[in-house]
């Protein structure tokens, strides 16, 4: 049941998108000269977000559950009715917090870590515009707008990634993102349209209910459903459309934490939440989505496990912990695949800050250049630990509880499902360690003297290691507030938890054997696994496949027109042309400027007439 | 029978001299032959009742102009034209469309049933009438066109001492 | 012979000649000769044929024909001047030669 009330009643929830929109307005258009001027709008903007986002979650802890609704319409077409507002329940009152948290503490730190850069303006500029669009997106009630912004989010993305447009690394990479995640939005419009259509409304109350009501056919619907997954794949990186998100770390470190860490990425498993209704409606579209979860966490995983670039191994953990969020809401859980989407997005921000700073220090993002930075930048390794262990999900860190829940529910509903997301713990304990290991401990192997990261964006690291703690505390009453169906109650057996967390113990562990003690020495392992070692290292060949099958297929298809095009298209244009010049060259000999030949002319033409007069006379 | 006696000699002769004037090599002799053509053709006009125009014929068209074109042929031999071969490439085609055309025609002309009437001969005084009261405006613009060509071949045929 | 499909035949045939010669001769006073003997014939048909109708019409075939003598006259007149302009300029009366109207 939605409460449909007054705008008051949602007090300045507008604000929220708004403000940073504004900024991103102002910025534009008016301070571009001003660097640090922009800079301070941004920021402003985004901390006065934050502060009514915290207000909205407040105020729906406290009002319960029930969502509030404001909506005017938009336009309407007489067929078509389209309408724009803010929706607000505990799903949006939960993003709200993540996406200002984060990104406020993003924009503060780039103060730091883009200081100097020449397009900061600009940076910030698309840093509040995206944040602007990513709240309208979780705000959204109705499948118009969370098109709009889902698209808005989308060509943020590839702005920030190709921030430096003059390199050709991330303009590809930029490139490839907005093109992957279009071939996702290309089935995510198709599901839109289908429901829409068949509902003859955009509100998503209003489709539900008509499905319902109407009780539209479980099979079609789960068809929609799964066109719309296909947005989430693209969007979350999900295979097989996860290929941009490790190129999309050509982008500054400050955009991949919030964008490709903790937002944007998770707007995909948001939107599966969101639309939950639709995906439960068919059994068979959920078994798809756990499926693809799972293999997708499992499989990035492998692939983090032997990659030298730091943030490309955050890049493919993100990639896998998308996976597990994508497994939780396949089995029906909405809330573990949600508080996994919460406590990630702290932890996740977190490595990838502290991995900026590490960049920042030695100028290099390859690890096997690092080492030993625990003692010139202790806080930075403190923060990475604690950010590390998160992800690792040791308790009593937050993702050991969101980890938790998700094995607990993927155990009850498939052993094997369970089982590929413990190998994939232990996978995950593995390079969080090994993230650690070859970058903090040890000694130094790379050639610039690094220090500590100044107090701007040290702050930032401190806050969001603060919260990669405490986030997961909330295990206990999230099920109560954010959940489908019916509220889930706090499973902590601690029997069966520390039992889940034994792999990922495990994994950090050998971690420890390889690159502290160094027996097995990680290069008797490659050689030893020689094969599966280049397998992984090569990321599956998954970029050479798509290379050759748009290369042959697709390349192939549009070489086959453009020679149509050539030949066949200009060729008949041109053969008209032709035909009209050698007419012409033909008809030509008939002006021979010989008089008694155009005598001859009419002589003979006198004689065809009589004798077709003749001829029609007799006949 | 004796008319028509007559009739043949004037056809053959007309038809004769035509045939010469188109065929002859020598221009000259094409220009007299004209005039026997024309002569027999005034003939004709004679067997069919029509008097005066017979007259006019003979004074005007045999003695006007094709004299005229006598003397043009005698000016353009003086200037030096040799009488080469007349005939040009078209030939077979010009045989074959004139011969279709008078085919044709004549073949037109048997199959349709003409009626036979008592020959209706106007005279002078009924032609002088008519191009009077009938036919007073082409009368008085065929004395202007007349008088266009006079002034016109002069103009053209002027020698303006540039050519030359 | 008061057939007047006799003479109409005649004046065909001649009609036919003059055509032979108007499209098959190369000096332009010879193709001139023939344009005189097409217009010969067509008086001819004119007064043949205006036999067939009552004496008040019949006039209008000779006045007709006199039109005819009248234009073939001013016609002439005309031509020869032009071929005797041509000749001075091009030193030649055979039609072949003025071809610059020619593409």
């Amino acid at each position: 049941m939605v409460t449909e009330a007054p705008a008051s009643a949602l007090g300045y929830l507008w604000l929220v998108p708004a403000a940073p929109f504004a900024a991103f307005l102002v910025i534009g258009l008016l301070t571009r000269k001003w660097r640090l001027l922009s800079a301070a709008i941004s920021i402003l903007a985004m901390g006065l977000s934050f502060m009514f986002a915290l207000g909205a979650f407040f105020s729906q802890l406290r009002l319960g559950i029930l969502p509030r609704i404001a909506q005017f319409s938009w336009f309407d077409t007489g067929t078509l009715h389209a309408p724009a507002g803010l929706l607000l329940d505990p799903l949006s009152a939960v993003m709200l917090v993540v996406v200002t948290t984060v990104g406020l503490l993003v924009q503060i730190y780039s103060l730091g870590y883009m200081a100097g850069e020449k397009g900061l303006s600009r940076y910030y500029a698309y840093m509040s515009l995206f944040c602007a669009s990513m709240l309208g997106l979780v705000l959204s009630g109705n499948f118009l707008q969370l098109f709009v912004f889902w698209e808005l989010v989308g060509l943020c993305s590839y702005l920030l990634i190709g921030f430096w447009y003059d390199r050709d690394a991330p303009a590809f990479a930029a490139k490839k993102a907005f093109v992957t995640t279009r071939l996702g939005d290309l089935g995510f419009l198709v599901g839109v349209v289908m429901l829409v259509t068949q509902a003859g409304s955009f509100d998503f109350a209003e489709v539900a209910r008509k499905m319902s009501v109407e009780a539209w056919d479980p099979k079609w619907t789960g068809f929609a459903a799964l066109l719309l997954f296909c947005g989430a794949i693209g969007k979350s990186a999900q295979i097989p459309l996860h290929v941009w998100l490790p190129d999309a770390m050509e982008g500054p470190t400050p955009v991949s934490a919030l964008i490709h860490a903790a937002t944007m990425v998770a707007a995909g498993v948001f939107m599966v939440a969101r639309l939950f209704v639709f995906f439960s409606a068919s059994p068979d579209t959920l078994a798809m989505v756990a499926q693809v979860g799972a293999v997708t966490a499992f499989f990035a995983a492998t692939i983090a496990l032997v990659q030298d670039d730091l943030k490309r191994v955050l890049a493919y953990s993100t990639i896998s912990q998308l996976g597990y969020m994508m497994l939780a809401l396949g089995v029906g859980s909405v809330t573990a695949g949600m508080f996994h989407l919460w406590t990630h997005a702290f932890f996740k921000a977190l490595l990838f800050l502290c991995a900026g700073a590490v960049i920042h220090a030695v100028r290099t993002n390859d690890m096997r250049e690092m080492g030993g930075l625990g003692k010139s930048m202790p806080w930075t390794a403190a923060t990475f630990a604690i950010g590390a262990l998160a992800l690792a999900g040791i308790f009593p860190l937050s993702g050991f509880f969101s980890k938790e829940m998700i094995i607990t529910a993927a155990g009850a509903k498939s052993g094997f499902l369970a089982t590929l997301a413990l190998a994939t713990a232990a996978c995950t304990g593995f390079y969080a360690g090994r993230a650690f290991f070859l970058t903090f401990l040890g000694s130094s192997r790379s050639k610039a003297a690094p220090h500590e990261t100044p107090w701007v964006m040290r702050w930032p690291l401190v806050i969001l290691a603060g919260l990669s703690v405490c986030a997961g505390w909330w295990s206990g009453g999230f099920g109560a507030f954010v959940f489908f169906g019916a509220p889930e109650e706090s499973s902590l057996h601690f029997l069966s938890s520390f039992f889940a967390m034994l792999p990922a113990l495990a994994g950090l562990g050998f971690a420890w054997m390889v690159y502290v003690n160094g027996s097995p020495s990680p290069d008797r392992l490659a050689r030893t696994f020689a094969p599966i070692y280049t397998l992984l290292k090569r990321r599956y060949f998954v970029d050479e496949g798509y290379n050759w099958l748009i290369d042959r297929v697709v390349m192939g298809f549009s070489r086959a027109l453009a020679w149509f095009d050539r030949n066949v298209v200009d060729g008949a244009v041109n053969g008209v042309a032709w035909l009209a010049r050698s007419g012409g060259a033909v008809l030509r000999i008939l002006q021979t400027g010989q008089v008694q030949h155009y005598a001859m002319a009419v002589f003979g033409g006198v004689v065809l007439l009589i004798l077709l007069a003749r001829l029609a006379g007799a006949g | 029978m004796p008319g028509e006696i007559a009739f043949g000699v004037i056809v053959v002769l007309t038809l004769g001299a035509a045939l010469a004037a188109v065929l002859s090599r020598n221009l000259l002799r094409s220009a007299l032959a004209l005039m026997f053509c024309l002569l027999g053709v005034a003939g004709l006009f004679l067997m069919q009742g029509a008097e005066f125009l017979s007259a006019v014929q003979l004074l005007v068209y045999v003695g006007g102009i094709a004299v005229l074109i006598v003397f043009a042929v005698a000016l353009l031999e003086r200037a030096g034209e040799p009488l080469a071969a007349s005939l040009n490439k078209l030939v077979p085609a010009a045989v074959a469309v004139g011969a279709a055309l008078t085919m044709l025609l004549v073949v037109g002309l048997w199959r349709s049933v003409i009626a036979e009437s008592p020959p209706a001969s106007p005279g002078v005084k009924d032609i002088g009438t008519a191009l009077l009261n009938q036919y007073l405006v082409p009368f008085e613009a065929l004395s202007v066109l007349l008088l266009a060509a006079l002034v016109g071949a002069l103009l053209i045929a002027r020698d303006t001492g540039k050519e030359g | 012979m008061f057939s007047v499909t006799a003479y109409a035949v005649v004046s065909a045939i001649l009609f036919g000649i003059g055509v032979f010669g108007a499209v098959a001769r190369r000096h332009a006073v010879a193709v001139l000769i023939s344009i005189e003997l097409m217009l010969a014939a067509a008086a001819l048909n004119f007064v043949s044929f205006s036999r067939l109708h009552p004496a008040q019409q019949a006039v209008s075939g000779q006045v007709f024909a006199i039109f005819i003598i009248a234009v073939a006259a001013a016609e002439t007149l005309v031509a020869l001047a032009l071929v005797f302009s041509l000749h001075r300029s091009l030193k030649t009366a055979h039609l072949e030669r003025f071809n610059l109207l020619k593409w």
